[in-house]
């Protein structure tokens, strides 16, 4: 206990040298703090975007569809509707299901034609499934949910790719189950814009019962059933159900629909504590640089202490404790400073359009971010640090353990 | 004396009634719909071989393409390319619906899905989608006659066709106009449903292939690329040849010359 006052004291009688680690420490660690969050905010804001706008957390197809989106791989909706409500009850009550028809083929205004997916929804589940009606800004339409007759809903994207605009005229081109081709004309009822470029220039919708007629398909036939749950957590638990209810159909959830994300998802993990380590380690050489310096100016003063009777082991200790609350107590600071930065962006988001341009939703990225704090993350900051603290004393801690009394003191 | 003037009076107005009824009797039977439906008879045979030399002009270089054509209706046709050398034997054949691609240098058949229809054909200002699909100019418009104009040193008939409601084409209208003489597609501008100018196609040295009149080169302009189209010379056309179904295959395709 002696010691533990004697550490904290021992750190403030050199008040300059202290502060100038400690800030050292502290701006490290609100640097780490705030780019963890910030990483955190990034992916997992792509993630739940993403999730909304085009995964949902599962998929339901019929086994031959992924292969080659083939029109003819369909199911039909009422054989497997009552089995996946029935399958995501238990777990997800609030879980909302879409079905639709995915239909890929070509989009061809006077000025351009482009090859697109055609989604046939239910537009009353679907809304409840996706966001895009959301995307949908006040002036440009809705999503199908009006009396336009043949009504389709476009990105901003290819709008501007077809040089059409709201209530345009542009034709879709699909093979249907007997290989013919099918051209229908429709009107731009919505145009939609996501934080997903890819997602954009790929996905049109269209209104099921618009379409279904020029398909070919038996009554009720579907291609797709999205399930969107209340969290990833839910969905790690759901999809390994619903597999197990349906081994003739491929059930995927997000991170199978999309690999690279959830790859991106663990690795951006790995990676802030990986630049937290990098981060502490040059820290350390901070430290170690300062302790060594208060080790040695306090050579006759150590060998002091041993004459008088302090064990080698109280020394050492000492040593220890006053490093370690150095690093602790900057650590502390910069995780504080830290979070006090992140929280008031927590609800607002950082918005990084300014100076990327849309250079990150071209990648799919969102170019807005919400940072993200949470315990287990903060936890394991402070136990970085505390871990620097102790690996950083041991060589000051070891120098002081080599100075022998007598010689010290003579000094 | 009573007989001859009930001869006489009949006899005059008969003339009368002629006189009144024969110039508008043309214009009654040549009802915008007609019209149109003349020239694409006139263009359509039953079958037909032709060889054709498409010059695709852009603004740094211009480049000739061979090609042979047999159709039979409108369901059926193969097209082969015959120049330059390093497209020579590339085939394309029109079954119904389904259009199919044969390449010669890797020795692929390849099946031309729908998401591919827009691209342009062989590089030209033509896309896969126009060759394959008769879009029926007679079928998917209505038609309206507003007047007769001279196009260059043609009299012709001017129609402006409107797209209906459902008819799947991508067109806001076209204008064209028809040589009153021949039936033969002068000129028809495509315009987009703001009323702006895609495209321009032209029909230049009007010749007789058989009992028909058409146009022997016809130049497609888009109209928002600068010193940019394609042009399509007719060296030979041959209408009703003898040809059957099982010619349109894929078999044939690699084999014919």
């Amino acid at each position: 206990m002696n010691i533990l006052r004697l550490a904290w004291k021992n750190i403030w009688r050199n008040k300059v040298r202290s502060g100038v680690i400690l800030s050292a420490i502290a701006i490290g660690l609100f640097a780490g703090t705030f780019l963890l969050s910030f990483m955190q905010g990034w992916i997992l804001g792509t993630v739940n975007s993403d999730i909304k706008t085009q995964y949902s957390h599962v998929q339901i197809h019929n086994a031959d569809f992924l292969a080659n989106y083939d029109v003819n791989a369909f199911f039909m909706r009422e054989d497997v509707e009552n089995e996946i409500r029935r399958g995501v009850a238990r777990n997800a009550p609030t879980a909302e299901i879409a079905f639709r028809l995915n239909l890929n083929g070509m989009l061809a205004s006077p000025h351009n034609a482009i090859g697109v997916t055609a989604k046939g929804v239910f537009e009353d589940e679907e809304i409840l499934v996706t966001d895009v009606w959301q995307q949908i800004p006040d002036t440009m339409g809705v999503f199908l949910n009006d009396d336009t007759r043949m009504a389709i809903v476009i990105s901003s994207r290819v709008a501007d790719r077809l040089r059409v605009r709201l209530r345009s005229r542009i034709v879709f081109t699909f093979q249907d189950v007997h290989g013919d081709m099918q051209s229908i004309a429709f009107r731009v009822g919505g145009i939609y814009r996501t934080t997903n470029a890819i997602f954009d220039e790929a996905n049109v919708f269209v209104r099921y019962s618009d379409i279904f007629s020029y398909t070919g398909l038996p009554e009720g036939a579907v291609h797709e059933a999205a399930v969107l749950l209340p969290d990833i957590e839910t969905s790690n638990i759901v999809a390994p159900q619903l597999r197990e209810m349906f081994p003739d159909m491929s059930v995927q959830d997000w991170s199978q629909m999309n690999p690279a994300l959830s790859m991106y998802f663990s690795y951006t993990k790995f990676m802030g504590v990986v630049i937290l380590g990098i981060f502490l380690f040059a820290l350390s050489f901070g430290i170690i640089n300062t302790m060594l310096m208060a080790v040695l100016e306090r050579t006759r003063e150590l060998g002091m202490l041993g004459a008088i009777g302090m064990s080698k082991r109280q020394i050492f200790s000492m040593i220890m404790l006053e490093t370690v609350f150095l690093t602790l107590l900057g650590g502390i600071v910069g995780i504080i400073l830290g979070i006090a930065v992140v929280l008031p962006t927590m609800e607002t988001g950082i918005d990084l359009s300014f100076f990327m341009e849309d250079q990150f939703e071209d990648f799919g990225f969102a170019s807005v971010v919400y940072p993200i704090l949470n315990i287990k993350m903060l936890a394991e900051i402070v136990v970085l640090v505390i871990l620097a603290g102790i690996l950083s004393a041991l060589y000051p801690a070891r120098k002081a353990l080599q100075l022998k009394p007598l010689e010290a003191m003579r000094q | 004396m009573k007989k001859l003037k009930f001869i006489l009076s009949v006899f005059i107005l008969l003339v009368v009634v002629g006189a009144q009824n024969f110039e508008p009797l043309q214009a009654q039977t040549l009802t915008a719909t007609e019209i149109i439906k003349r020239s694409d008879d006139n263009r359509r045979g039953k079958n037909s071989y032709s060889e054709i030399t498409m010059t695709i002009v852009r603004p740094t270089w211009t480049r000739e393409i061979g090609i042979k054509a047999w159709s039979m209706g409108t369901d059926f046709s193969l097209t082969l390319i015959t120049a330059p050398a390093r497209d020579r034997g590339q085939a394309f054949l029109k079954r119904g619906r389904d259009l199919w691609n044969w390449q010669p240098s890797i020795n692929r058949m390849i099946r031309m899905s729908s998401s591919i229809m827009g691209q342009s054909w062989m590089g030209s200002d033509f896309t896969n989608d126009d060759l394959m699909r008769e879009s029926s100019t007679v079928n998917d418009y209505t038609h309206r006659l507003v007047g007769t104009e001279k196009v260059r040193e043609f009299d012709c008939y001017k129609l402006i066709l409107t797209p209906k409601e459902n008819a799947a084409v991508v067109w806001g209208k076209v204008i064209t106009w028809i040589s009153i003489k021949d039936f033969v597609e002068i000129k028809s501008e495509f315009y987009d449903e703001d009323d702006e100018l895609v495209n321009t196609i032209n029909g230049y040295d009007i010749k007789s292939y058989g009992n028909r009149r058409l146009a022997s080169r016809m130049e497609v302009v888009p109209a928002d690329r600068p010193n940019q189209k394609t042009v399509m010379t007719v060296v030979k056309f041959e209408f009703d040849i003898a040809i059957d179904e099982s010619f349109f295959s894929q078999q044939n395709m690699k084999r014919v010359k």
